[in-house]
């Protein structure tokens, strides 16, 4: 699908979405229109999940003379099950977890969401030099001598081959299209990639207006002048190793060019995603993503230390009853010694009680801790 | 990025396996030359050779000169690794077949020996240098020791040689015939390589005790063992091993003594109206026994790190690495001369002038030179059996008889030398 200056988006898109923004955190979405004529209200933005939906007008849909349009789209491939299961392993092993971290909260409050990410097709012209490298083998020889009585005074030769790259100046001329380059599309694309993971593209399919998106689609946030340096430096990758290739070189290194561009187009691939969050002692949102196509789950998991507190509390409060108790035993065993046994068993029990209760805050504290 | 000059110079277009892709590679410089050399006088057209004496290209015919590239790397010569398809090819060897060669003067078709890298047109004279094919097969020579002894010294020094042992006969110097000295060529491999190894041995301390035994007290040297370990790490640098197999070992090894320090980069004019042979004893088999060598001084290394005199169950484990090889030419003249109706083959080193072969032995005057070394001991020996049989003295005899065996030890020696000078020949 190419850009075509003044091409009205809709018929791009193919679909009836309407433009939003969270005000807070100002992601900026696509979803069908009629999502954000609920009943109850606009939605909470699927990203932060600290404020509601706004909606935009329809050229938000464009950057400058550039629509978003969208060419590929990796689809959804996690199953129910798989989804239940990435959920249940996110809550699992929480020592003192929120009370709002349980599987139906996060389960109910999972939104679909597209990723956006920049696809370039070009024209490159270039000059290049480059290192190539070749793999050979040398042959070695390591030996071994005895003058034991089995092998008196006698060598044992061994050969070893070891491999080697034998580096060569090679300089060139392209002239080479590509279709579809990587540049991210969003100024959070590096982190959102450490946390999800490397998506696999190959699996993308041709964008079909016929087929309804129902999930969020986030728009860019990076300009393609911005990301023209990634997709630049991603243009090099392409062309590296298509002189590699082309030299019939192993390795290559020091790889330097002169490149002209020609016949950009920019369109976008949209990449699955869940996200869902759940609510910590602060009754601040904490968002959770998953991975739209391995079911790979990221997210904050931490301790809830009120819930720690309050485990603690009560750990302390029946060890003092029991040490009173002994107290008060141990007040009455002046008068009838019998009643020893029970005051010190008493303290025994409720010393120790009162001592554990910092365990809770401590494997809590110690948690989030780590986790940061 | 720098700007590129494009098409850059000394680069040639390679082929390219990706479609709108070209792709520059270095020029092979050989690559351009001419597989022959021919050497032709420009006045004259006659013949030029590689003059030895002024280490130009020279036309014996109109007396031209020209001035040769000579350019001296010493150590830092190309060295080559030892690649998997260089041993490979190496094992293979070159084969018998014969190369055919078109001369450049008369158009004749040479059929040359496989191993020669220049020749002489037996049609018109002209000099042929076998030189592309040298530099871009690594199995052959990429640098060589130029000649630095002149002809026409040659003969002085063979003559200073020959009278340089009493043992020759006196007359040799002024009556032997030297011949021409023919200037030759010949192959050496040189090898580099690192060694480390790893050694253990028991090693055995005396211990010197007294013990009590038969109600009397014993001295007694017993001996302790314990292990001893260490690493020994050596470096070798230009280990030259011949590899020509038909001259003969012995008589070129008293010639040795090559410096490496003055190889040069092999260009044709060097080798023009002189011969050079390349390597029969193929690569695998010099380093072989290169590598034999090797091995025996880092174990000698080993041993001389052992406390004791007393050693067993060595052990020794021995890696290579740094693994280097060259292939290239020494100089050096053969001759000969006449003396007493008999003919002597020898060697002359062609940068250091040392001189090898067989040298006519005077066994009459040897034989004085002998019995006049055992004459003191069998006189004195006389005179002691004398004094012996009236004094009872046997003083005299005693010191006889070891002069006699210093003879003998002595003539014995003077006798193999003689010998050995006879068939094969002491260096000088």
């Amino acid at each position: 699908m190419t850009s075509q200056p003044g091409m009205d988006v809709f018929t791009a898109w193919g679909q009836d979405l309407q433009p939003a923004v969270c005000e807070r955190c100002h992601w900026r979405y696509l979803t069908p229109r009629e999502a954000l004529a609920d009943a109850k209200g606009a939605p909470l933005c699927p990203h932060c999940f600290q404020a509601r939906m706004t909606a935009l007008p329809d050229e938000n849909l464009r950057e400058g003379n550039i629509p978003y349009l969208p060419e590929l789209i990796a689809p959804f491939e996690v199953s129910e099950a798989g989804l239940q299961t990435a959920i249940a392993s996110f809550r699992q092993g929480i020592p003192y977890a929120p009370p709002d971290l349980t599987f139906d909260h996060l389960r109910a409050r999972l939104n679909p969401i597209f990723l956006p990410l920049w696809l370039v097709d070009g024209q490159v012209q270039a000059l290049w030099k480059a290192e190539v490298g070749f793999d050979y083998q040398v042959v070695s020889h390591q030996e071994e001598y005895s003058d034991r009585a089995a092998g008196a005074g006698q060598w044992k030769t061994r050969e070893v081959k070891e491999s080697r790259i034998r580096w060569e100046p090679r300089i060139g001329r392209a002239n080479r299209s590509y279709q579809n380059v990587n540049a991210p599309a969003m100024e959070e694309s590096a982190a959102l990639r450490t946390r999800l993971g490397d998506f696999d593209l190959s699996k993308s399919v041709a964008y079909q207006p016929a087929h309804p998106i129902r999930a969020w689609v986030r728009l860019p946030d990076r300009s393609t002048h911005d990301a023209w340096t990634e997709a630049a430096a991603a243009f090099q990758c392409e062309l590296t190793e298509d002189c590699q290739k082309a030299a019939a070189a192993n390795h290559v290194r020091q790889f330097q060019w002169q490149a002209q561009f020609d016949h950009l187009n920019w369109t976008l691939l949209l990449l699955p995603a869940y996200t869902t969050f759940y609510y910590d002692d602060d009754h601040c949102p904490q968002s959770v993503m998953i991975h739209g196509q391995n079911g790979a789950v990221t997210g904050q998991r931490r301790a809830s230390m009120r819930r720690a507190q309050r485990a603690a509390f009560i750990l302390f409060l029946i060890g003092l009853a029991i040490a009173l108790i002994g107290l008060a035993v141990g007040v009455a065993a002046m008068y009838s010694s019998d009643l020893t046994a029970i005051a010190a068993i008493a303290f025994l029990i409720g010393l120790p009680l009162m001592v554990s209760a910092l365990a809770p805050l401590t494997v809590a504290w110690n948690f989030n801790r780590r986790k940061e | 990025m720098t700007q590129i000059a494009f098409p850059p110079p000394g680069y040639v277009q390679t082929d390219s396996l990706v479609e709108g892709i070209e792709i520059y590679a270095p020029a092979d410089e050989t690559a351009q030359r001419p597989e022959q050399v021919s050497f032709k006088c420009p006045n004259c057209g006659a013949t030029t050779a590689f003059d030895v004496s002024t280490q130009k290209l020279s036309c014996e015919h109109c007396g031209y000169t020209e001035e040769t590239h000579i350019q001296q790397v010493g150590r830092a010569a190309e060295q080559f690794e030892f690649k998997v398809e260089t041993m490979q090819r190496a094992e293979q060897g070159w084969g018998t077949a014969r190369k055919e060669m078109s001369c450049k003067s008369c158009g004749a078709v040479i059929s040359s020996p496989p191993d020669a890298l220049s020749y002489l047109c037996p049609f018109c004279g002209s000099n042929e240098v076998i030189f592309r094919e040298a530099l871009r097969d690594v199995l052959r020579p990429h640098s060589l020791i130029p000649f630095k002894t002149r002809p026409q010294d040659c003969v002085e020094i063979t003559q200073r040689w020959l009278a340089s042992s009493w043992m020759t006969p006196v007359a040799l110097r002024s009556a032997a015939a030297v011949g021409k000295f023919a200037p030759l060529y010949i192959p050496y491999w040189t090898f580099s390589a690192c060694s480390h190894a790893a050694w253990k041995a028991q090693v055995g301390k005396e211990v010197h005790e007294r013990y009590y035994a038969n109600g009397e007290w014993h001295d007694r040297t017993r001996m302790e063992w314990h292990w001893e370990s260490g690493k020994v790490t050596n470096t070798f640098t230009d280990y030259l091993v011949p590899g020509a197999a038909r001259l003969n070992v012995s008589t070129l090894s008293e010639i040795s003594g090559y410096a490496v320090a003055d190889l040069v980069v092999y260009q044709p004019e060097l080798l023009a109206g002189l011969q050079a042979q390349s390597a029969d004893i193929p690569l695998d088999q010099a380093w072989d026994a290169g590598r034999q060598v090797m091995r025996e001084r880092t174990r000698s290394s080993c041993y001389d790190r052992i406390t004791t005199s007393h050693v067993r169950d060595f052990q020794m484990s021995l890696d290579f690495s740094d693994e280097t090889w060259r292939y290239i030419l020494v100089p050096l003249y053969t001759s000969g001369y006449t003396y007493d109706q008999k003919h002597y083959q020898i060697l002359l080193n062609g940068q250091n002038g040392k001189v090898a072969g067989p040298r006519p032995v005077d066994w009459k005057k040897v034989t004085w030179v002998m019995v006049g070394l055992f004459a003191p001991g069998v006189l004195l020996g006389l005179i002691g059996l004398l004094l012996m049989m009236t004094q009872n003295d046997v003083t005299v005899g005693g010191f006889a008889l070891f002069l006699l065996v210093i003879g003998a030890v002595i003539s014995l020696f003077i006798f193999f030398a003689a010998q050995r000078m006879e068939k094969a020949g002491g260096g000088a």
